[in-house]
């Protein structure tokens, strides 16, 4: 492979404009719902993500706002959060051709995989949740390669398949036909 | 789709985030993970998207110059991809040259999100005979997250074929005979197994000879005739000096002539004929095995002629010699006149002092001189050495080529004496010249001066001249005399 693109702009240098206004909204957000703490957090998020990118961002805001409620976090703040958050996976799509699907991915899924998350440690524990979120993303994961190499026929046929392929191992390379 | 280390420390980003979550109770971190998984799942979903339409848009197509080769022949090969708009994704498409097939370089291309179209070429050599299918060219895309392969593209077939004889010609002046050697009948009466006729008893016959059933049935003696057997002794002189190395590499004088002898060997062993074999390189005999029937004997005449290569022109200028013989013979070849008529007409002047017979007597003593370099000959040598003891009953076949006509018709002339037969087995050298067929107009003169030497020898008695060739530059020279002489007629 002579050139390895990577679609996530933050790494690849292009800084679309979108995304540092989902930024700077999150950094607002965060400040308002948890003041000094939240505004640092927002500002970690945006430094990780022009350096590693998207995910990595995320990752370091959380890490960081988690500092911010030592005492846990209500359902609300904690939907505010996320919602801030989710504005910037969904600014990282908003530019592609197909916006309105890509939309669609992000939520179906963001509130699929943290609402899961929310509600089982809520209801169960939290080491339950973290065993169930991880599960869940491998699935639908999984789900979507099955998908995809359905719609792409990379799946051989049964018909395809000789009946005597497994007899006939040690027979000539079906490409040198003497 | 094949997650790449990127996408796997994504991944592990999650589940350390989740690990977080429980090592410090803070369910916010779950939301961190299921945001980080989200991402996965989208990236997922939009290369799928990417690729789909990557996929739909390439045209990819390898190709072979030619679909039909000789072994170790070398062939450029061509893949070419364009993609009717530009893709995100890294492309990296990899040919699917056939195991059996050789290349210095590998024929792969890539396709970076600027580039939509690109060609390569490279030379692949094919050392293997037999029908090569290409496999579809591999398409690999990448966004540096997520990988897939998929196969795409034409397949085409490439068939190689082996370096040889393949339709081996023999006949006379381009028309096939359909059987060169074969059953032969003795054509006389004697004894055998094979009932002839009955006639009835004579004075003289012997009383075993009666056949008593025919006898009674007809009331008087009667005796029964068989067909006489005969043993059809069969000496092969091969020539393989360094005249008969003229030809492309596997397809030369001698491997044509090696087939024929092989068949003719096989014949004769089948038949239970006594078969003895001569081979004759420049410096003279290279091996002797005289007539016999034993399979060893057989065995080691197909081992002989298997491992018959030519030998290497002593003179050490071969191909200006053969040329300069080949520019030299013609009028010899016309005339027929040989040494034997030379001093045949020397003896035929006596000792006349007319003007007429001194004027001859040096042109005929010259051609004598000409006979001491024929009897050096190694043919002729082989064939005067064979024929020296008791040759009665022995058919003698010729392998070797039109380079030296004259000595050819003096070699024939001596197996054919004692009243034995002669197959003479030739090569036109202008059928196996690999730019022989360059000027087809000098190629067709070149063939009908050889279909004169073999019409001349074919004129002896008890003697058969055939010619050796490979079919399709025979067809080639034959259709453009045939052209020419419509030509001609119009």
């Amino acid at each position: 492979m002579s050139a390895t693109p990577t679609a996530d702009p933050a790494t690849r240098g292009d800084r679309p404009r979108s995304t540092i206004g989902a930024l700077a909204v999150l950094t607002a957000a965060l400040a308002l719902l948890a003041g000094p703490i939240g505004a640092v957090a927002g500002l970690a998020t945006a430094l990780t993500w022009y350096g590693l990118g998207t995910p990595y961002a995320l990752a370091a805001g959380h890490v960081v706002l988690a500092a911010a409620f030592p005492e846990g976090i209500g359902l609300e703040t904690f939907l505010l959060v996320e919602l801030a958050f989710v504005a910037v996976l969904l600014a990282a799509v908003v530019r592609t051709p197909t916006v309105l699907r890509d939309a669609v991915v992000v939520l179906a899924s963001a509130i699929a995989f943290v609402g899961t998350g929310w509600i089982v440690a809520d209801s169960r524990s939290v080491w339950i949740a973290a065993g169930t979120l991880p599960l869940l993303v491998a699935l639908a994961a999984y789900a979507l390669h099955r998908y995809e190499l359905v719609s792409l026929g990379l799946v051989p046929d049964a018909a395809d398949t000789p009946p005597d392929a497994n007899v006939d191992a040690d027979a000539d390379s079906p490409t040198h036909e003497q | 789709m094949k997650p790449t280390r990127r996408l796997w420390a994504v991944a592990a980003l999650a589940a350390f985030l989740a690990g977080v979550a429980v090592v410090t109770a803070r369910p916010l971190l779950l939301g961190g993970a299921g945001l980080v998984g989200s991402w996965i799942v989208t990236r997922q979903y939009r290369f799928y998207r990417t690729l789909e339409e990557t996929v739909d848009a390439l045209a990819i197509e390898q190709s072979a110059a030619r679909a039909g080769v000789r072994t170790g022949e070398t062939v450029p090969v061509t893949l070419s991809a364009r993609l009717a708009a530009p893709s995100p994704l890294a492309v990296a498409i990899e040919g699917g040259l056939p195991t059996a097939a050789a290349a210095d370089d590998s024929l792969s291309l890539s396709l970076d999100p600027t580039t939509s179209a690109t060609t390569r070429t490279v030379d692949v050599t094919w050392p293997t005979a037999g029908h090569h299918r290409f496999d579809e060219p591999t398409v690999t895309a990448t966004d540096g997250f997520l990988r897939e392969t998929v196969s795409l593209g034409t397949a085409p077939t490439v068939t190689v074929e082996p370096r040889g004889p393949r339709t081996i010609h023999v006949g006379e002046g381009g028309d096939r005979i359909t059987m060169a050697y074969g059953e032969h009948e003795a054509g006389r009466l004697g004894s055998g197994i094979e009932p002839a006729e009955l006639r009835e008893y004579m004075p003289g016959d012997t009383a075993d000879r009666i056949d008593w059933k025919a006898t009674a049935r007809l009331s008087t003696p009667h005796v029964r005739e068989y067909e006489a057997e005969t043993d059809r002794r069969t000496l092969l002189i091969v020539d393989h000096r360094a005249s008969l190395a003229t030809g492309r590499p596997d397809e030369t004088e001698l491997d044509y002539l090696r087939e024929v002898a092989l068949a003719t060997a096989a014949s004769a062993h089948r038949l239970g004929d006594p078969v003895g074999l001569r081979t004759v390189g420049d410096e003279g005999i290279t091996f002797r095995l005289d007539p016999t029937t034993t399979p060893v004997a057989y065995d080691r005449i197909r081992r002989r002629l298997l491992d018959l290569e030519p030998t290497a022109d002593p003179s050490a200028a071969d191909e200006i010699g053969r040329e300069s013989r080949r520019r030299r013979t013609p009028p010899l070849r016309s005339s027929g006149f040989t040494a034997a008529d030379a001093r045949a007409k020397r003896i035929g002047l006596g000792d006349d002092d007319d003007r007429f017979a001194a004027t001859l007597r040096p042109f005929y003593a010259a051609r004598e001189g000409y006979r001491e370099r024929i009897e050096s000959d190694p043919l002729y040598g082989t064939v005067r050495r064979a024929h020296s003891g008791n040759t009665e009953g022995l058919w003698t076949i010729l392998f070797t080529d039109d380079s030296r006509p004259a000595e050819l018709r003096e070699t024939v002339k001596l197996a054919r004496g004692n009243g034995n037969s002669v197959l003479v087995l030739l090569a036109p050298t202008v059928l196996y010249e690999p730019d022989g067929l360059a000027d087809v107009e000098d190629a067709y003169d070149r063939y009908v001066e050889f279909e004169d030497l073999r019409r001349d020898l074919a004129r002896m008695s008890r003697v058969t001249a055939l010619e050796v060739g490979p079919q399709d530059r025979l067809s080639t020279v034959l259709s453009d005399g045939r052209a020419r002489a419509r030509g001609e007629r119009a």
